[in-house]
């Protein structure tokens, strides 16, 4: 089970953010912090709210996201440098096209599973994953997928009487 | 005793052939998901959630008490077995409990960690009867100030004091605090950070965040991780599968001292068990110094008996706490108050006298659970074992199948998708970075209590920050908050811990990669 290293990754440890991944980290909460502060100053607020009203828990969050932002960036500037090579080195391990691959399958359900229905896209999504992980029999994949997503269609929209959207299949 | 007649009646409600089949399936179904490596009993109630949706109330509380303590013992399992803890409180039952293990004893870890299980389950609910309806009484003497003193504990313990780095801690609190101020305030009913988008009214539901987060945040680092180093070898079970009496001797000791640390931190509202089992593990090493011939290191009984009587009695009392004062204490808890908000109940001091019949049949039915699992893992735990030799692939492609039916099922909304999809890859992003995800959970759920507490309490008094501290329970919470501080401090400028014990403190909750 050892799959070819993903070619290119190692030019990455040159540059200033290698080793350094608290800095995105970092960014997601100020981004955080300015989606909150959009949300305050655009919020309708409705009736009185008191001291601290709708906003005041955005406010506190917002600033406790950019305290903890700037912390994370000056402890990551900080880092030494062997502790860096070694988060570096965990970075270009990593196997970018497996979670790509296993992503793409998540976004493809979550985007058609009304239009195409549970059958299809579970099935789909299954054999995304297990050929993202690593297993080459597609046929057997996608199968095996068909069978799980079965029963789980048996079992719940069957049995418990919970709505899967049956898509493209229950129109024809 | 009014409690004993309660139960009796409890049990009356609980011992039909239909609700004990409830029990059973729960038990069965919690430990088959607690086996697989990376889920832990968390997301088997998140996962198995939407099944209950079309049961009544009774039926789906009773197969969840199986769903709990079912997922707590498929934790220890994959940890013994494959030296991966389904759950961070698996992880000190697992240091003693893979050397056993790998020594040809893995029947006899599995046993005793099936019986610790039983004897910390049995220990704590007993324990919740008779005391969670004065914990009730005591409850409704709680104000604002009070809630909010208790889920200011529950914060900084979970980000500072628990995790290793008090900075990512808090990192992940902040995104989980977030989270939970989506949605209409619940005060005036403004929409906040809904964005126009109206399947956002309601918030972003527990469920979707524990399944994105727990489930989706682990697919992706597993693929991230695929065909690179640090593969795991499952150990056969072979052998008897129950207890000499030397064995058992020197584990009941353990048992008991583990199941009395437990206890009381169910009722803390710290981020269930880590704490509890770490310090039982440590206090039976350190009982273990003084014989005459150590065998910790070794794969030592009482490494597995002790941690995972605590486990339990923790998740045991959490429960109390949950149903007297309406408070979850880990994310497991929460997403039982999430299923009695969807029957229209709402746990707390209230719930004993709205809804007794209930509450009291959930107890029996924690009882029932307990006793079925034994029996059901103590011969059965090397069939459990054989969950683990599915390959990786189907594995992880089944956990995102259901994790999305998980999401989809439970609002029909392509928005808790999408949600999810963007969840997972902030945990993704988290893992990555060590950042711990479980102050992400606790912020999501004691959010809410956190913020509405501190509005009523400051619209009681007209304003005035001294009604936080002014009674006697938000002192006691507030020193005990100071010297947890002090204490992590202290420790943290004292010297570096000789190597072992540092490896240990590193291990993260799902330690497939190390």
């Amino acid at each position: 089970m050892s799959a070819p290293t993903v070619a290119g990754e190692g030019t990455r440890r040159t540059t200033p953010l290698a080793g350094r991944g608290e800095i995105v980290v970092a960014g997601l909460l100020l981004a955080l912090a300015g989606v909150l502060v959009h949300g305050n100053l655009t919020m309708d607020v409705v009736g009185d709210g008191g001291l601290l009203g709708p906003q005041g828990a955005g406010w506190l969050v917002a600033v406790l996201a950019v305290l903890v932002a700037l912390g994370l960036v000056r402890s990551a500037l900080a880092k030494p440098a062997p502790v860096r090579a070694e988060a570096a080195q965990v970075s270009a391990d990593t196997n970018w096209r497996a979670i790509l691959t296993v992503f793409g399958g998540l976004l493809a359900f979550t985007a058609l599973i009304e239009t195409v229905g549970w059958l299809i896209m579970a099935t789909v999504m299954f054999a995304t994953v297990a050929t993202g992980l690593g297993n080459r029999n597609l046929l057997r994949n996608v199968t095996v997928g068909f069978i799980l997503a079965s029963v789980v269609q048996i079992t719940f929209s069957g049995m418990l009487g919970l709505a899967l959207p049956s898509g493209l299949l229950g129109r024809g | 005793m009014d409690q004993l007649s309660s139960l009796a009646g409890g049990f009356g409600d609980v011992l039909t052939p239909m609700n004990l089949m409830w029990v059973l399936i729960g038990a069965f179904l919690g430990t088959a998901v607690g086996v697989m490596p990376g889920l832990g009993s968390a997301m088997a109630v998140a996962l198995l959630l939407p099944m209950t949706f079309t049961l009544d109330p009774l039926a789906a509380l009773i197969m969840f008490s199986g769903i709990y303590f079912g997922g707590l013992f498929g934790d220890s399992t994959a940890g013994i077995l494959m030296n991966t803890p389904g759950n961070s409180t698996a992880i000190a039952t697992t240091f003693e409990g893979h050397k056993m293990a790998r020594n040809g004893r893995a029947p006899q870890a599995l046993a005793t960690s099936a019986i610790g299980a039983f004897i910390g389950s049995i220990l704590a609910t007993t324990l919740v009867v008779f005391f969670a309806p004065t914990m009730a009484d005591l409850a409704t003497s709680f104000g604002p100030g009070e809630y909010f003193a208790l889920a200011l504990f529950a914060f900084v313990a979970i980000s500072t004091v628990v995790s290793e780095s008090p900075l990512r801690g808090l990192a992940a609190l902040t995104f989980g605090l977030a989270f939970a101020l989506v949605g209409v305030d619940q005060s005036t009913g403004t929409a906040r950070y809904t964005f126009e988008v109206p399947a956002l009214f309601d918030g972003i539901s527990i469920v979707v965040i524990t399944v994105a987060v727990l489930a989706v945040g682990e697919v992706l680092h597993v693929a991230g991780r695929h065909g690179r180093a640090g593969g795991t070898e499952l150990i056969p079970s072979r052998g008897r599968p129950w207890l000499s009496g030397g064995e058992f001797r020197r584990a009941l000791p353990a048992w008991l001292r583990g199941a009395s640390i437990g206890v009381p931190f169910g009722i803390i509202p710290a981020g269930g068990a880590e704490v509890p089992t770490f310090l039982s593990y440590t206090t039976e090493k350190q009982l273990d110094k003084r014989r005459d011939e150590p065998e910790f290191g070794t794969g030592a009984i009482e490494g597995v008996a002790g941690p995972e009587a605590a486990g339990n009695a923790t998740a045991g009392s959490a429960m109390g706490a949950l149903l007297a004062l309406g408070l979850p204490t880990s994310a497991t808890a929460a997403l039982l108050l999430a299923t009695f908000q969807q029957y229209g109940m709402q746990p707390g001091p209230l719930l004993f006298e709205r809804n007794g019949e209930i509450v009291w049949a959930l107890l029996a039915a924690l009882f029932l659970a307990a006793i079925v699992l034994l029996i059901l893992n103590l011969p059965f735990a090397p069939l459990w074992a054989k969950l683990l030799m599915l390959p990786q692939s189907y594995l992880y492609a089944g956990i995102t199948v259901f994790a999305s039916l998980g999401v989809y099922a439970t609002g029909a909304s392509q928005t808790d998708l999408v949600l999810m999809c963007a969840l997972g890859l902030l945990a993704f992003v988290m893992r990555r970075n060590d950042v711990p995800l479980a102050p992400v959970l606790i912020a999501v759920i004691l959010g809410p209590l956190a913020e509405y507490s501190l509005r009523d309490a400051m619209a009681n008094s007209g304003n005035d920050p001294a009604t936080l501290i002014s009674s006697p329970i938000t002192i006691g919470l507030y020193t005990l908050l100071a010297l947890g501080i002090t204490w992590t401090v202290y420790r943290r400028l004292r010297p570096p811990a000789p190597p072992e014990a540092v490896a240990a403190e590193q291990q993260e909750p799902v330690s497939s990669d190390r």
